[in-house]
């Protein structure tokens, strides 16, 4: 067999590469980061995401932050991250903080959440500094009812006690009387808080989305409908270098990066073997 | 130190399950039809035990075992839905979708309008009437040219691919390609965030301290995947 021949055949065999070989390869290249983070130095944070951090810094003390934490296992390492670091912010400058879910994969999740969080603030109490909100299955009715009566669809907490009566939850009766809202979400969840609570009832909301979702919000940031937006891991590494306390959020972007640089590796391989054999 | 049974057997479960499902990416097998059919009976099983006592018990037994009549007409079209399954009584259901229709409509409706169309139109015009100036216009600028030259790709009247229209709308294209391919490329990093996440607790159960979990469960499954490509299939066996 000809130099030439043996070329073509090695081009049309990378052509047809096996899917389970690139399996393997990413499975292997995130082992290795995974087993021994590289520590990669951090990029500027952007700018969406520093707007959210601003928001909770800038609140005066004992300002009530709403979160909707519709996280669930599966979309966990995007936005558990995202969702920690905010918290643990909240919780540094004593902000008071009421966690909600609409999804139904979420309620472990979202308990885990907050306890992990508060865990480190021992002085924090729940129903005075925090609480959990019990599920609802409907988004739209629970977003159109508080906001004229929050007590209207939660008259308990998810402990069953009366929520009215817990001082977390004084000065709140409606949407429009919360300082801010941050949403954490892998759905469209975020569109209906724009349309459905922040745009009718006035208060301001930020979200955290998965990487997929992020593009699609780029509209509502600009007219300024959210105030601001973590994307992904990225947004909760972001969010953790600005708090100066990087965690699982940056650790995961190493690996992240890792693999990226790889898949961008197999791209530019493939289409370079394309190339060359075109001119074979 | 070992963790407690508990937690133990979480992580072995945990973990098995993990590997379970990976080893579709081998070739379907038995531990990743197991696997399929847990997560979708626990997940339908959590999803009805968490409606049961967190929205029926306490929205609709606990206020009618109070003398509150309120939930009545409200469950009464809820249950008017699952008419729909008897031939006899579907007709009752039209009375719940009728009203799911409606409700659904009267708010999407407004709201949708107001938000996602006429703010819209607001924030693509505002920079340039409140005098926006330098990057903020340059942005503003981009965003307002790429939004004409998109509705010119979805303009299909008469005309609409020749001359200025034409042009327009090739450039469209590339815009609408410039999102789909910011769209996938986070896909794709999303992707990675999930299987990061999933080697991360892998990692976890590795050790002595969940009792090497996850190289046993790994090389039981590698055992039983080797034992199945090499034993004959069902076809063979038929044809024997």
């Amino acid at each position: 067999m000809t130099f030439k021949a043996k070329a073509r055949a090695f081009l049309d065999s990378l052509a047809v590469l096996d899917r389970r070989l690139i399996f393997a390869l990413v499975a292997v290249t995130l082992g290795v980061a995974v087993s021994l983070p590289p520590r990669l130095p951090a990029s500027p944070a952007d700018a969406d995401v520093k707007k959210v951090f601003d928001l909770v810094e800038n609140l005066p003390e004992n300002s009530f932050i709403l979160v909707s934490a519709d996280l669930d296992p599966a979309n966990a390492p995007e936005l558990l991250p995202q969702a920690k670091a905010m918290l643990k912010h909240a919780f540094r400058k004593n902000h008071r903080v009421a966690v909600l879910y609409f999804s139904a994969s979420a309620a472990g999740v979202a308990e885990e959440l907050l306890r992990e969080s508060a865990r480190e603030y021992p002085a924090k109490e729940y129903g005075r500094d925090y609480v959990l909100l019990p599920y609802m299955p409907d988004y739209a009715a629970a977003l159109t009812q508080m906001g004229s009566d929050f007590y209207g669809i939660y008259d308990t907490d998810s402990r069953g006690a009366q929520l009215k009566t817990l001082p977390v939850m004084s000065g709140i009766s409606r949407l429009a009387d919360v300082n801010l809202a941050v949403v954490f979400c892998a759905t469209t969840l975020l569109d209906n808080w724009v349309t459905l609570a922040s745009d009718r009832f006035g208060f301001k909301l930020a979200g955290g989305v998965t990487a997929v979702l992020q593009p699609r919000y780029g509209p509502y940031l600009q007219t300024g409908q959210l105030a601001g937006l973590l994307g992904g891991m990225k947004g909760g590494a972001d969010y953790e270098t600005l708090l100066g306390a990087p965690a699982s959020g940056a650790a995961g972007l190493d690996a992240l990066n890792i693999a990226n640089f790889l898949a961008l590796a197999l791209i530019l391989c493939a289409n370079a073997a394309l190339w060359l054999r075109r001119l074979l | 130190m070992t963790a407690d049974a508990s937690l133990m057997a979480g992580a072995w479960v945990c973990a098995g399950l993990t590997l379970f499902l990976y080893s579709f990416l081998y070739r379907d097998n038995p531990l990743f039809k197991i696997a399929e059919h847990l997560y979708l009976g626990a997940g339908m099983g959590w999803l009805f035990q968490l409606t049961l006592f967190n929205v029926w018990k306490l929205k609709i037994w606990q206020p009618l075992c109070a003398g509150d009549l309120t939930p009545v007409l409200p469950a009464l079209l809820g249950l008017s839905l699952v008419a729909q399954r008897f031939h006899r009584f579907a007709w009752l259901s039209r009375y719940g979708f009728a009203f799911l229709m409606g409700y659904g409509a009267g708010l999407a409706v407004p709201t949708a309008i107001a938000s996602n169309f006429l703010s819209q139109l607001h924030g693509t015009i505002e920079p340039f009437a409140s005098g926006a100036s330098g990057a903020a216009l340059l942005n503003a600028a981009l965003v307002a040219f790429g939004l004409l030259c998109v509705l010119c790709r979805f303009f299909f009247s008469l005309g609409a691919r020749s001359g200025v229209m034409g042009r327009a709308s090739v450039v469209g294209s590339y815009v609408l390609m410039v999102y789909f391919g910011a769209s996938f490329g986070n896909a794709v990093m999303g992707r990675f965030s999930m299987l990061y996440g999933r080697f991360e607790e892998l990692r976890r159960y590795s050790g002595a301290e969940y009792l090497y979990a996850v190289p046993v469960l790994a090389a039981a499954v590698a055992l039983f995947l080797a034992r199945r490509a090499g034993a004959p299939s069902k076809k063979e066996t038929g044809r024997a």
